[in-house]
């Protein structure tokens, strides 16, 4: 089983699974992969940019192969933006890192609508709470879309 | 549980199965006629059978089964279970189930069918405050059923039940359950699955003693014997018991042979009862709770 990740995240080791990493702005993909995982990544690219990666991303995936996409949930971060109630983790989950600033933010319905222009089919898309560190060690809990589809061609 | 019909070329035939009362609202013959039709001429399935039971309520004895002939005082656990035994006798792949107040969107059975799940359904909304959706999670602590509040719009979510007035189900989840079961008659006559692997031998086919059901240390025993092969009662897949809704009944089956309901968000139905209610009546009201209005 072969899996490419996107972003900061990792799976744990088990035998018999290949697991590589990738630059979201700067990757080469080699052949088919059963899984491909983009943590937090997506929100990195320019909008022009996510159909054309999406696409890509679909060429690389096996017969039935998935792809699993966590994004930070505009909902919770706009709502956070409404009620004046605005930390860390909201800015985060809006505008990313300097490092890594975040180009477009995205609801589940934005999220689910661009997956299924790109061909793909959803087979589960719902919210999930991402634990994540911060650059002073403390742990973070963002809520987040987690959306899985596959590609059936 | 996935569905291999997913790849074949040809359309999947779906049978249409309604539990119907006496009178529907205009609005919805309107709308669902033009889901069929539009399902019909642009959708990526083959219309089966429209299998329409009536009534879903107690109409002093007028119930009539259509397409399957037969007459007989009714309720809607009896009704569905009617139904899918002329689905299971029929070649169709699936049943798509929708009650005669819910109105689905114009490509609701596609796109359900798309999601490759072999039990999924659409959203509809109780058409009264708080106007929850019809879908629920299992309070582990106490058994009961809550209602699915907060899911984020477009949402694709594993739930514990859902009603059946927009749902697709595929013939495999019905012979799975039955082919995973043995019937028993309780002593009040009624039909009661057991799974297989609950069961403890002997069977009996008849109590030599009768004894009234007991209660031992918080145990409840009665006693119970196999269905006869001249009883010829359908699979019950669907009772309206303890209180509760049929659907409710038939999640439980189908969650015990390890096949749980997905419910499509984005399949969002209008309920009639009085007025329509729907999408925008449930958003409303969480907004509302959720101080944004």
């Amino acid at each position: 089983m072969r899996t490419a990740i996107f972003g900061s995240m990792d799976v744990p080791p088990q035998e018999g699974l290949e697991v590589t990493h990738h630059d979201i702005h700067n990757y080469t993909l080699d052949g088919q992969y059963d899984q491909i995982i983009v943590g937090n990544a997506l929100p990195e690219l320019y909008r022009s940019q996510v159909i054309p990666f999406l696409d890509e991303m679909r060429k690389h995936l096996a017969f039935r192969g998935e792809l699993v996409l966590y994004v930070p949930s505009a909902e919770w971060a706009a709502k956070q933006v409404f009620k004046n109630e605005t930390d860390n983790l909201t800015f985060y989950m809006l505008y990313g890192e300097e490092n890594k600033p975040f180009r477009a933010c995205y609801s589940m319905l934005a999220l689910r609508t661009l997956i299924e222009r790109a061909g793909y089919i959803t087979r589960n898309a719902s919210d999930y709470i991402l634990k994540l560190q911060s650059n002073a060690g403390e742990e973070v809990f963002m809520p987040v879309h987690s959306l899985t589809a596959v590609n059936n061609e | 549980m996935d569905t291999e019909s997913l790849h074949k070329s040809t359309k999947p035939v779906v049978d249409i199965g309604v539990a119907c009362n006496i009178m529907q609202s205009y609005n919805w013959w309107v709308e669902v006629m033009q889901m069929l039709l539009q399902e019909t001429r642009l959708g990526n399935i083959e219309i089966g059978t429209i299998r329409a039971v009536g009534s879903a309520l107690p109409d002093f004895n007028k119930n009539n089964v259509i397409g399957n002939s037969v007459k007989r005082l009714s309720l809607t656990d009896y009704n569905r279970t009617t139904v899918v035994k002329g689905f299971l006798d029929g070649g169709a792949d699936y049943i798509f189930w929708l009650d005669d107040d819910t109105a689905p969107p114009n490509n609701a059975i596609s796109r359900l069918l798309a999601s490759g799940r072999d039990f999924i359904g659409g959203v509809y909304y109780l058409p009264a405050k708080p106007f929850n959706p019809i879908a629920y999670k299992r309070d582990h602590e106490n058994g009961l059923y809550q209602y699915v509040y907060g899911y984020p719009e477009g949402a694709l979510l594993q739930v514990d039940a859902i009603g059946f007035g927009c749902t697709l189900v595929h013939r495999s989840v019905y012979e799975k359950i039955r082919d995973s079961h043995t019937v028993f008659v309780r002593q009040n006559g009624s039909l009661i699955p057991v799974h297989n692997s609950q069961l403890q031998k002997p069977i009996v086919k008849k109590h030599g003693k009768p004894e009234k059901p007991y209660i031992r240390a918080g145990v409840y025993h009665e006693q119970v014997t196999q269905q006869e092969e001249g009883d010829t009662r359908q699979f019950p897949f669907y009772q309206l018991e303890h209180g509760r809704t049929e659907d409710l009944y038939f999640c439980e089956l189908a969650e015990s042979v390890g096949i749980k309901p997905w419910l499509d968000t984005t399949v969002a139905c209008t309920h009639f009862k009085i007025r329509g209610a729907g999408h925008e009546d449930y958003k409303r009201e969480q907004m509302e709770s959720e101080g944004l209005i």
